[in-house]
C-alpha cells in the first residue's frame, strides 16, 4: 500500500514507503476523572498533596539530570489528575504527531538544501505546518485530514477549567492557549530532533528558532506567523530594560524549560488546594529560581504567596512575619529592578489574537 | 533693527558670501543649501557587507587591472622593393645593435612587456607603501589619544584626515565647528535658554537639525540664514565616493549621511559641553542624550525627530539577542566610542588600498584590546581572514575542505576564520532581509513617524518650558 501526503496549498506528491494509520478524533479523558474522587474531602485533600509531593520530587530529579522535558509535562499534568492520567495514551498521541511531523518532513524541500543547519530548519518548519496547518494523508482506500491546533477563545487563561492549560487536553481536543501549544512544540521538537527554545513574554511564552541564513527568530503557534522580535517588544510593553536583564524574550535552556515544570505545578497546587501556608508554593517557586533565578513568573508568585503568609502570619502575631516580610519585599524588588511591568488583560487579548501578519518575519515567512 | 538677508536659492550666487566655504579648499555652501528633500529616516553608515565580499586581495587585484595591454607590431606590407629593403637592411641593423641578443622580434616585444609591467607594479607598489605609511602615522596619533577621555573631534579629523591626500589642517575643522557651536549658542540666547543645562544643549543642537537658523558674523555684524543640516541622498552609501560619509562632507556642503551627521552632533556636544552619545545600529548610528531624571531619548539625525527605542528595533531589524548583548542600540561609553572611532579609521585604509593587507589585521587588533564586542571591527576581521583564505588556497590549487589539514598554515587561518565567524555570530548580529529593508524605505510615510516621535518631542518641549520659567 502506498500512502501520499498532499500539503495543503501547494500539492505535492510524494511516495512514501512507511504505513501508518492516523487515529483522528481522539477521545479524551478529564471529566470522568475528576469527578470519580467524591468522598472525604480532607482525606482526598492528603492524597493529592502526596501526589504533587511525588510530582515534584520527580521534576527535581528530572531537572538535575537534565532530562526530558516530556516527562516533566507528564509529572506535572498527571498530579493535577491524581496519578489517573494514562502514561501510554499521552506517548500515543505524541506517536502519532511524531509521525505525522516526520512523514511531512519528507515531502518538503526547502529553497537552500545544503546547508549545515538546513535538516534543522526542515524539521521546524514541518512541526510548524503540521501543528498549524490542516495535513492531508492518503492510502489506497481513504484521505485522512488531520486538523490544526487552535487557539482556545472560549477560555484562554484556564479561569474555568485549569487543564485547560494543559499539552494533554489540547492533544485530546485540538484546542489550547500559548502555554500548552508553545509545549507541544517543544515536546515534539525534542522527539524529532529539532532545536528549539522556550521564550518569555509577559503572560506568554512562544518559541524562538536560530537559522544560518536567517538568524534568530520567533515561533507563534497562536496565531501561526513568525512575528519579529520589536514587534514583540512594541505589543507585548515590554521594556527595553528587561530585555537586556534577560527578564523576557531570552531563551530558555532545556533545564530551565523543565524547571519551569514546577511553577505550573505549583499553579495547579493553588488552584487545587488553595494552601499558601505550608510551603509547597515556595519550594516550587525555588525550584524555578534555582535554575532559572530571574523567571518573572517564578518571582512573582513567590512574592505574592510571601505576602499572603505575612498577612496570616502579622494577624497571628507570629515571631517569623518580619523574616517573610523582608523576603517578600525582596522579591518585589527583584522584580521592578528587572524591569517587570503588568499588562491588562484586554490589551493582551489583543496582543495575542490580533492580526500581524504586517510585522511578520519577512525572510521567513518568504521561505513557505 | 536687525537686517536679514537672506541667502538666495541659487547655489552658485552665494557663493561668496558664506562663511564656511573660506575655510575649506573645495569650496562649498556649508550649511547654507536651501533645498526641500523630503526627509529620510534611515540610512546607511560605513559598515562593512559581512559575508559578501568578493575582492582578491590587493597585490594581485592591482596586476590584473593595471597590466599594460601591448598590440603586436605588424609592419604595414608594401608594394615598393626598395622600401622592403630598407625594412630588412634595419632589422639587420637593429640585430646587431649593442645590447641584449633576441632571436627575434616576440622575444624583444616580450622583454619590452615585462619591463613596462615591473615599472607599473613598481609605482602601484610605491603609491602603496606611500599611502601605508600616510595611515600610519595618522593611526600613530590616534593611539595617542586617551580611550577614557578624548577629543571626539579630534578623533574624527585623524580618520578622515588620512584618507586626503592633501588634508586641510586640524584648526580649520576646528573652526567649522567652532562656528556651529556659535550658532547654537546664538540659538539658545534667542530662546532665552541656559547654556549649562544639558537638556537646552541638545534642545539648541537638534534646531541645527531640524529648522532653518539666523546667524549674526559678530565682526561684520551681518545676518545670515542657515539652511537646517538635511540628507543627502545621492550616493549615501559611498559607493562612488567614500568621502561622502565624512564630516569634512559635511561641512564643506551642509549635507551628511547616518555616520556624519551624528558625528557632527557629538563634535558640537563637546564644544558646547553637552552631554550626548552615540549608538549604533545595523548600518546606522544615532544620538542618545539623557535628562535630568535619567530617562533616554533617541535623537534620529537624519530626520531631526526623536524616537522610541522600539519603533529602532523596528526599523532597523536589531532582534532580541543584540539588543541584549548590547550589540546595537546601546549608549557607547568614551571607550567604546574610541573604538568605534578607530574601526572608522581602519575602513577607510581599507577602502583606499581597495582591499585588506597585514596592517589592517593589525589595526583591528588593536581595536579589539579596547572594545572586544565592536561588531564592525569583528566583521572586518572576519572578512580579511576569508580572504587571506581564499588567497592562500588558491597558491595550493584550491584542495577541498577535507585536504585541508595536509597544509597547516592554510588549516589555522580556516580555524581562525570560523572562529571570528562564530564571535560575529554570538553578538547576535543579523542581517536586513532585503526585502524588508526596500519595502521599508518605500513605505516611509512622514506622517506616521511624526506620531511616533509625539510622545517624546512633547516631553523635550515641556522640559523646555520648565527651564524657561
Amino acid at each position: 500500500m502506498k500512502l501520499i501526503l498532499v500539503r495543503e496549498c501547494n500539492i505535492r506528491l510524494f511516495f512514501l514507503k512507511e504505513k501508518i494509520t492516523l487515529f483522528l478524533i481522539v477521545f479524551f479523558l478529564c471529566t470522568s476523572m475528576i469527578s470519580s474522587a467524591s468522598c472525604d474531602t480532607s482525606i482526598s485533600r492528603d492524597i493529592s498533596q502526596i501526589f504533587y509531593q511525588q510530582a515534584f520530587d520527580s521534576i527535581v530529579s528530572e531537572a538535575r539530570t537534565n532530562g526530558m522535558f516530556k516527562n516533566a509535562i507528564y509529572f506535572c499534568e498527571n498530579a493535577f489528575y491524581q496519578n489517573k492520567l494514562s502514561r501510554n495514551k499521552f506517548e500515543k498521541d505524541l506517536g502519532i504527531m511524531r509521525k505525522l511531523v516526520k512523514l511531512y518532513s519528507n515531502s518538503v524541500f526547502l529553497i537552500n538544501e545544503h546547508q549545515a543547519d538546513s535538516v534543522n530548519n526542515k524539521l521546524n518548519l514541518s512541526l510548524f505546518h503540521s501543528l498549524c496547518d490542516t495535513v492531508y494523508c492518503l492510502d489506497d482506500l481513504n484521505a485522512y485530514a488531520h486538523l490544526p491546533f487552535q487557539y482556545n477563545f472560549i477560555d484562554p487563561f484556564a479561569k474555568q477549567d485549569w487543564s485547560n492549560m494543559f499539552v494533554t487536553k489540547l492533544l485530546a481536543t485540538h484546542q489550547g492557549n500559548c502555554h500548552s501549544l508553545a509545549y507541544l512544540y517543544k515536546i515534539l521538537a525534542d522527539e524529532i530532533g529539532a532545536k528549539c527554545w522556550l521564550s518569555l513574554a509577559p503572560n506568554h511564552i512562544y518559541i524562538r528558532n536560530y537559522s544560518d541564513d536567517i538568524g534568530w527568530y520567533n515561533t507563534e503557534l497562536t496565531s501561526a506567523s513568525f512575528p519579529t522580535d520589536a514587534w514583540l517588544m512594541m505589543t507585548g510593553y515590554i521594556s527595553p530594560q528587561a530585555i537586556r536583564s534577560g527578564l523576557y524574550m531570552d531563551t530558555l535552556s532545556n533545564q530551565q524549560s523543565i524547571a519551569l515544570c514546577a511553577l505550573d505545578l505549583a499553579k495547579e497546587y493553588e488552584i487545587d488546594t488553595h494552601n499558601y501556608y505550608d510551603g509547597f508554593i515556595i519550594k516550587c517557586c525555588d525550584l524555578v529560581l534555582l535554575y532559572h533565578s530571574i523567571n518573572p513568573m517564578a518571582l512573582l508568585l513567590k512574592a505574592e504567596t510571601l505576602k499572603k503568609v505575612y498577612i496570616k502570619q502579622a494577624k497571628e502575631k507570629d515571631i517569623l512575619s518580619q523574616t517573610t516580610y523582608a523576603e517578600m519585599i525582596k522579591s518585589y524588588i527583584t522584580l521592578a529592578k528587572l524591569g517587570y511591568r503588568e499588562m491588562p488583560e484586554k490589551m493582551y487579548q489583543e496582543w495575542i489574537t490580533g492580526n500581524h501578519k504586517k510585522y511578520e518575519n519577512k525572510k521567513m515567512s518568504k521561505k513557505h | 533693527m536687525i537686517t536679514i538677508k537672506v541667502i538666495p536659492l541659487n547655489p552658485i550666487n552665494s557663493f561668496n558670501k558664506c562663511f564656511f566655504s573660506c575655510l575649506f579648499r573645495s569650496g562649498g555652501i556649508a550649511l547654507l543649501i536651501l533645498a526641500n528633500f523630503p526627509r529620510l529616516v534611515y540610512a546607511q553608515s560605513p559598515t562593512p557587507k559581512f559575508q559578501t565580499v568578493q575582492t582578491i586581495p590587493f597585490k594581485t587585484q592591482a596586476l590584473q587591472k593595471n597590466s599594460p595591454s601591448l598590440i603586436n607590431y605588424i609592419p604595414l606590407s608594401s608594394n615598393n622593393q626598395i622600401e622592403q629593403q630598407n625594412v630588412h637592411l634595419m632589422q639587420n641593423v637593429t640585430s646587431t645593435l649593442p645590447g641584449p641578443i633576441f632571436n627575434n622580434k616576440e622575444g624583444q616585444l616580450n622583454a619590452l612587456r615585462q619591463e613596462l609591467k615591473q615599472n607599473a607594479n613598481e609605482i602601484k607598489e610605491n603609491r602603496y607603501t606611500i599611502t601605508q605609511l600616510n595611515f600610519k602615522n595618522y593611526f600613530d596619533q590616534l593611539l595617542q589619544l586617551n580611550p577614557d577621555s578624548f577629543s571626539i573631534t579630534k578623533a574624527v579629523y585623524l580618520s578622515e584626515a588620512a584618507f586626503y591626500e592633501k588634508p586641510y589642517s586640524f584648526q580649520e575643522f576646528e573652526a567649522s565647528i567652532k562656528l556651529g557651536a556659535e550658532l547654537v549658542g546664538q540659538i539658545l540666547k534667542r530662546e532665552n535658554l541656559s547654556n549649562k543645562n544639558n537638556i537646552a544643549l541638545n534642545y539648541g543642537i537638534q534646531k541645527l537639525y531640524t529648522s532653518k537658523n539666523l546667524f549674526v558674523n559678530k565682526q561684520s555684524g551681518n545676518s545670515y540664514l542657515i539652511d537646517k543640516l538635511h540628507y543627502d541622498f545621492d550616493d549615501y552609501l559611498g559607493e562612488k565616493d567614500w568621502k561622502k560619509m565624512f564630516v569634512t562632507k559635511m561641512l564643506q556642503t551642509g549635507s551628511g549621511q547616518c555616520h556624519s551627521m551624528p558625528l557632527f552632533y557629538l563634535c558640537l556636544a563637546e564644544q558646547l559641553n553637552a552631554k550626548a552619545y552615540l549608538a549604533l545600529a545595523p548600518n546606522h548610528s544615532y544620538i542618545q542624550f539623557f535628562d535630568s531624571n535619567g530617562s533616554q531619548y533617541n535623537f534620529e539625525t537624519t530626520n531631526g525627530h526623536l524616537v522610541s527605542t522600539a519603533w529602532l528595533m523596528q526599523s532597523t531589524y536589531v532582534n532580541a539577542t543584540a539588543f541584549k548583548n548590547k550589540t546595537y542600540l546601546d549608549t557607547l561609553s568614551s571607550r567604546k566610542l574610541y573604538a568605534q572611532c578607530l574601526t572608522d579609521f581602519v575602513m577607510n585604509y581599507s577602502e583606499k588600498i581597495n582591499g585588506y593587507d597585514s596592517f589592517t589585521n593589525i589595526m583591528l587588533q588593536r581595536v579589539l584590546d579596547i572594545d572586544s564586542n565592536n561588531v564592525t571591527a569583528l566583521m572586518i576581521q572576519a572578512n580579511y581572514y576569508r580572504h587571506k583564505v581564499i588567497y592562500m588556497a588558491q597558491l595550493v590549487g584550491n584542495p577541498p575542505l577535507k585536504e585541508l589539514p595536509k597544509y597547516p598554515d592554510l588549516y589555522a587561518t580556516y580555524k581562525r576564520q570560523r572562529q571570528i565567524d562564530n564571535y560575529v555570530k554570538r553578538t547576535g548580529y543579523q542581517e536586513i532581509p532585503k526585502e524588508a529593508y526596500e519595502k521599508w524605505l518605500k513605505s516611509l510615510e512622514l506622517v506616521k513617524h511624526e506620531e511616533q516621535a509625539k510622545p517624546g518631542e512633547e516631553k523635550v518641549y515641556q522640559e523646555i518650558e520648565k527651564i524657561k520659567k
